[in-house]
């Protein structure tokens, strides 16, 4: 065969080549790391007594303290996953549907953030929600509250965690359910207005139903990185806010106690992926398109 | 088929699940051999600076100590060179860090933790010969970094951990680490995020006599404590930055400190105080260490010895108020307050309090502290 030859078919194989390393090496790869460790296959620290060990799996059913956090992740995630659904569906209504004008620069506002540290976002967040923040200063020159009472609960709380998560992840949430807007065919809410629906009557019977993958995709963009999330508990948390990413973050490299960090890792993908097969079921069996006006 | 066209037909077709299966253990396992043949203890050689590799120096360093003044020696011995500063939380960091496969030259652990890196085969030992300083250390504290007859760790700066707190807002009745579980300041106490800080705490207001080596019923004890007052705690903090930014917000009021981190927040004017609790202060000294896995051993050495030149001595003790081994340092170049409170001029300073310890039970401490975090 001609070098050339060779080297085209070389090339003609290699997009669906390419894809399938980057999964291997990126996501594949690793899990295979993180199950080894997790029934003793690896150790850390290395050791030759490598075998299997299920001593992991058994004890995360016996110990209360990591089913309770996670359950606790799993509420924390669900109201931040709600509350950003609930926050950006009107935002990418807004942008989709209703303005004409400087639509993209208008989104590209509500990627603005991004353009700055999370880090800096989160630090903000507590300079904001502190004792002597902005909004306590507020309250006192308002008269909501007495000098030297500041409201306690507005930083190193779950409310705290829950208030810089939605921050944080309305961005990502607003992309998905403007891009499932903005492709609903205009004639559609036409129709409905000629065959006598209101407007309210419309949104509930065809753009809502026609918007609810965004939704959906919103909703688990936000709820799966929040089940994990460590770094905003950490930061604005306080001595209630450790949740189960935090126990994951303190096996790894605190108690060094790889096995049983591999084992939660483990857990926590299995919950998420059950959770996405449940709702991908779920979603197979109400059907997911607008269902006809009657009356 | 010839590898070529069964590499087009794959290309042509998808990959099949089996395909990617096979790749996926494949690599897996041939990653898996390979780390397996780690934990061999390198070969150990004779220090020349020819045998150095190049590059910058790499040193896994405390956030803080990565200052130019703290090594200006060394900067000017090898000019042009930046050393590198990845950052260390704490020893454990490092520790893991080192554990699992980071490259440095050189790190800074605790003497406490000297004897967990010990057992792994993590450090190799010191030529002294090349560290022209070493010589004004102080006997008693080079002593605490030999192992075997070698120097494995060489002792850089020492210091007090205690309580600190307001004084315009707390009022103390008696010296004492129980102010961090007073009912009093219910929701302005702050406890520390680490393995030991909080159980050792407890235990010495508890009265126990070895706060790093419990037994099982003091550990019960302490563990009941520490579920109880939780209550009283508005943060863990997990950073020096954190703390400093709660104090002085007046977001919490009482903390577990470490003595640089009261020095900096007094010279922001803060009315904060170090308590010399009746139970004594934890002392600790920590030091510079050379990874068995580090490629750059000769320039190591040098950093070392501009570290612990007198005039970096110096600036460390007048900028952090961290006492130096190096007993050539002029104290009445120091502010006389933090000389003081921090005992800079007495030799014996580090056996006045209870010395940080090696922890052989410390996975009990760790599991203690994440049952306490999230209840």
């Amino acid at each position: 065969m001609a070098p050339r030859r060779v080297a085209r078919r070389h090339l003609a194989a290699a997009p669906a080549w390419i894809p399938a390393v980057v999964l291997v090496l990126l996501f594949l790869v690793p899990l295979c790391y993180i199950g080894a460790y997790s029934v003793g296959l690896l150790r850390f620290p290395p050791s030759s007594e490598a075998g299997i060990d299920l001593s992991g799996w058994t004890g995360i059913f016996s110990s209360s303290i990591y089913l309770d956090l996670f359950l606790r992740s799993v509420t924390v995630a669900a109201v931040v996953a709600t509350l950003v659904v609930g926050l950006a569906y009107p935002v990418a209504y807004f942008l989709a549907l209703i303005v004409t004008k400087r639509r993209y620069a208008l989104l590209l506002l509500v990627l603005a953030p991004f353009f700055t540290s999370f880090l800096l976002r989160v630090f903000a967040w507590k300079v904001i929600l502190g004792a002597n923040g902005v909004v306590n200063s507020v309250a006192y020159e308002l008269g909501l509250r007495a000098e030297g009472d500041p409201i306690s609960f507005l930083l190193y709380s779950r409310v705290a965690v829950i208030i810089v998560l939605v921050y944080v992840w309305l961005p990502f949430a607003v992309l998905p359910i403007y891009s499932s807007l903005e492709s609903i065919d205009g004639r559609l809410m036409e129709a409905a207005s000629d065959l006598g629906a209101s407007g309210a009557q419309g949104f509930r019977k065809v753009t809502l139903p026609l918007s609810l993958p965004g939704v959906g995709a919103a909703f688990v963009l936000v709820f799966v990185p929040s089940l994990g999330e460590f770094v905003t508990p950490q930061l604005v948390g306080g001595a209630n806010g450790f949740m189960y990413g935090n126990a994951l973050q303190e096996l790894f490299t605190t108690a060094l106690d790889w096995k049983t960090g591999s084992v939660l890792t483990m857990f926590l993908l299995l919950a998420v992926l059950l959770a996405a097969v449940v709702a991908k079921t779920i979603s197979a069996l109400t059907g997911g398109r607008p269902r006809a006006a009657h009356g | 088929m010839s590898v070529h066209t069964e590499l087009s037909a794959v290309g042509q077709r998808e990959m099949g699940r089996r395909g990617l299966l096979g790749l996926t253990l494949g690599i897996a396992g041939a990653a898996a051999l390979s780390a397996c043949g780690r934990g061999a203890e390198p070969a150990v050689g004779e220090v020349k600076k020819s045998a150095d590799a190049a590059g910058s120096l790499v040193v896994l360093e405390w956030s803080g100590f990565e200052v130019p003044e703290l090594w200006k020696p060394y900067a000017a011995e090898f000019p042009g060179e930046k050393p590198e500063f990845p950052v260390m939380t704490n020893t454990q960091d490092a520790y893991t860090k080192l554990l699992s496969g980071a490259k440095a030259d050189l790190t800074h652990p605790s003497f406490a933790d000297l004897e967990q890196w010990m057992e792994v085969d993590l450090l190799r030992p010191f030529d002294t010969s090349l560290v022209k300083n070493f010589t004004a250390l102080n006997p008693a504290l080079v002593k605490r970094g030999q192992f075997n007859g070698k120097q494995y760790a060489i002792p850089s700066d020492w210091g007090y951990n205690s309580v600190a707190y307001r004084a315009d807002l707390v009022e103390v009745d008696e010296a004492s680490w129980g102010l961090l579980f007073d009912e009093r300041y219910k929701g302005k106490i702050a406890w520390r995020d680490h393995p030991t800080t909080m159980p050792v705490a407890a235990a010495l207001y508890l009265g126990f006599e070895k706060p790093y080596d419990m037994s099982d019923a003091e550990l019960a004890e302490v563990r009941k404590l520490l579920l109880d007052r939780k209550r009283l705690v508005k943060n863990l903090w997990a950073t020096e930055t954190d703390l400093r930014a709660d104090m002085a917000a007046g977001n919490v009021v009482i903390a577990p400190s470490e003595g640089g981190t009261y020095v900096a927040m007094r010279k922001r004017g803060l009315d904060v105080e170090f308590m010399d609790p009746v139970e004594g202060r934890i002392t600790w000294l920590e030091g510079f260490a050379i990874p068995a896995v580090g490629q750059r051993p000769y320039r190591a050495h040098r950093y070392v010895d501009a570290w612990i030149s007198t005039a970096s001595a110096e600036w460390l003790s007048q900028n952090y108020s961290y006492g130096s081994p190096n007993t050539k340092v002029d104290l009445s170049k120091l502010d006389a307050e933090f000389v003081r409170t921090f005992n800079l001029d007495k030799p014996d300073a580090l056996d006045q309090g209870v010395p940080e310890s090696s922890c052989p039970r410390k996975d009990r401490y760790v599991a203690l502290m994440s049952e306490v975090k999230a209840a």
